[in-house]
């Protein structure tokens, strides 16, 4: 049997961003595959060296445009850690609450982009319309759409209404109706089951081994989630990450649809507890020199953020590894064995963030 | 069963989707739209310029002018947050798309004062408290703010004025200095160098060279 070399990407109309894979292939099947990154590399860890950490902040929410915020929100706990700061109780509840928002519109748009790969165009628009009251609900909140900047070191710049709280329970009522009538046919369609099922299949074990990370490993059966951490104000809730066993895409597409959920569930908790205090504690002066370092999770997976300080107002060393390069491995073990047909969904189902990985 | 309910529905209802030049949504309240300068009230002291992420503003205190690149300006709103005398605001309307990228430049009159102008009663009060606000603004910068990233525009600020009160003296009777402040309203220029050479970033390579020498070791250990 021939082999052959076919290149997917880094332009492919199924990939909203500039993943390379050269696919060796043999009569349709994918026997190797070969990733080629760095279309996408902008070398913003390098400018914590000109750009003092409060203008870092306004970096960093730029690495990923899709869960800005919670990039912003690790680095300000790794700097809280240097300072030894923690936020004020309203600040650690809009923190959430923002948070949250963002891991639901980035599950909705990877859910749309997801039934697009397999060809259900309906589908993919009815997310989004879905999608499109989460985005009003940050532009009214936060004053912009995606980079919403609201986290500072020590707190957060701007505060949620009472009015615009009630509306947001509201919103989120509707937003899982809408969801909710959805779910029969994500999970239960015959043509997305065929798509799905049994393509990509990762193991338990290779999924650990190989290092995984988010809905991605929470797929092959794996119980880790950094919010389990209890960070911010998850600490006053009970949490389970949601986990399923089947390590294919479909069980994939089931968590991500799941989670949605379960952070509607956890913004009403926020909102329904949300406590009354000053927004930001004052920071003084530069860190003391020192490392620290933060993960959060991230719609697709743990974010880890480290900052060095030497105790001038720049960073010396920013790092920041983002889930999409841990889940890379495992995708060069899921496309192995696949038919060509099925490599975009495959590569889809890890949620592939190119922006973040390349920095 | 889904599908037969949502067809019809869909038939009856009003489309999801706006014919959007036509038809505009409303904007909500808090929303970041557009960043925009009193200019008569700036004392063009540079607290924007140097706390700016994306650098986009320029401040020329001894012309007047504030210049502001909006291509570059990501609406973040800090500027407006640390500004002493509270003269940048956020619209609530986008920026309309432009066809070709340049800057926007905002004539003021500059705080130094003309000896000329001294003589005359009225104004003399008014620009000395100027004066005397950029330094209590200067030495009250908010909070969060680095000490290191202001202290030495302080300095600067209270060296540069008795060299620009010599200066204006004897360019006071030259009749170019009155011909700067009649050039109101906002320019295009388009020079891009003007925003690479910041003052920040002059003030971070006398900072940042000693380190540098470091940092490459530990870069190369790591
Ligand atoms: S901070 Fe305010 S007063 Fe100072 S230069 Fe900028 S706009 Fe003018
Ligand atoms: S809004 Fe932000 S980016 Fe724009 S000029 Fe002000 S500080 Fe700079």
């Amino acid at each position: 049997m021939s082999r052959t070399i076919i290149p997917f990407g880094p332009q492919h109309p199924v990939l909203p961003e500039p993943l390379h894979l050269k696919l060796v292939v043999e009569d349709e099947i994918v026997s190797e595959v070969i990733p080629n990154l760095g279309y996408v590399h902008r070398g913003l860890e390098m400018l914590s060296r000109v750009r003092d950490m409060h203008q870092m902040i306004y970096v960093v929410e730029r690495v990923c445009g899709i869960c800005s915020c919670l990039h912003a929100l690790a680095y300000c706990h790794a700097l809280e850690k240097l300072y030894g700061l923690e936020a004020p109780p309203r600040a650690r509840y809009l923190r959430i609450i923002w948070g949250e928002l963002h891991r639901m519109h980035s599950h909705l748009l990877w859910l749309g982009l997801y039934a697009e790969s397999f060809g259900f165009e309906s589908l993919f628009l009815a997310f989004w319309k879905v999608r499109e009251r989460i985005m009003d609900i940050m532009e009214a909140t936060a004053g912009n759409r995606v980079v919403i900047s609201t986290n500072i070191i020590g707190g957060v710049r701007r505060d949620i209404s009472p009015e615009n709280l009630r509306w947001i329970m509201n919103e989120m009522d509707l937003v899982e109706k809408e969801f909710r009538q959805l779910m029969s046919t994500m999970l239960k369609d015959y043509t997305v089951e065929s798509r799905t099922r049994g393509k990509g299949y990762l193991s338990k074990e290779d999924a650990y081994a190989l290092g995984a990370c988010g809905p991605t490993l929470r797929g092959s059966g794996w119980a880790i989630d950094s919010r389990m951490l209890e960070y911010d104000a998850l600490k006053d809730f009970s949490f389970e990450p949601v986990v399923e066993h089947d390590g294919d895409s479909y069980a994939r597409g089931v968590v991500r649809f799941k989670e949605v959920l379960q952070s509607i569930g956890i913004v009403r908790e926020c909102i329904s507890k949300i406590p009354d205090s000053e927004l930001s504690v004052p920071v003084k002066g530069n860190p003391p020199a020192g490392e620290a370092w933060s993960n959060v999770e991230q719609p697709r997976g743990e974010l880890l953020y480290y900052v060095k300080s030497d105790g001038t107002k720049n960073l010396p060393r920013v790092r920041i590894r983002t889930p999409t390069f841990a889940n890379i491995p495992p995708l060069l073990v899921m496309l192995k064995g696949c038919e060509l047909a099925d490599v975009p969904v495959i590569t889809l189902s890890i949620d592939p963030c190119i922006s973040c990985t390349e920095r | 069963m889904y599908m037969t309910k949502n067809v019809l529905r869909n038939l009856f209802k009003k489309s999801a989707t706006r014919l959007y030049p036509l038809e505009k949504r409303e904007i909500f309240e808090n929303v970041r739209g557009a960043l925009d300068i009193e200019i008569d009230k700036c004392i063009f002291c540079r607290a924007c310029q140097l706390r700016c992420p994306s650098q986009c503003i320029t401040v020329d205190n001894k012309a007047g002018t504030w210049t502001l690149d909006p291509m570059a300006c990501v609406v973040c709103g800090v500027c407006v947050a640390v500004c002493p005398k509270k003269c940048l605001h956020i619209g609530k309307q986008y920026r309309a798309p432009l066809l070709e990228r340049g800057l926007i430049t905002h004539q003021g009159t500059p705080r130094v004062p003309k000896p000329k102008a001294a003589a005359t009663a009225p104004v003399v009060p008014a620009e000395q408290n100027a004066e005397a606000e950029v330094q209590k603004a200067a030495v009250a910068t908010p909070a969060p703010v680095n000490t290191e990233a202001a202290t030495p525009e302080i300095s600067e600020t209270v060296a540069e004025k008795p060299v620009e009160a010599d200066i204006s003296q004897a360019a006071a009777a030259a009749p170019e200095a009155v011909e700067k402040p009649e050039a109101t309203g906002t320019e295009i220029e388009t020079n891009a160098e003007q925003i690479l050479e910041t003052p920040q970033a002059e003030s971070e390579k006398t900072e940042v060279k000693p380190d540098d020498a470091e940092q490459k070791k530990e870069d190369l250990s790591a």
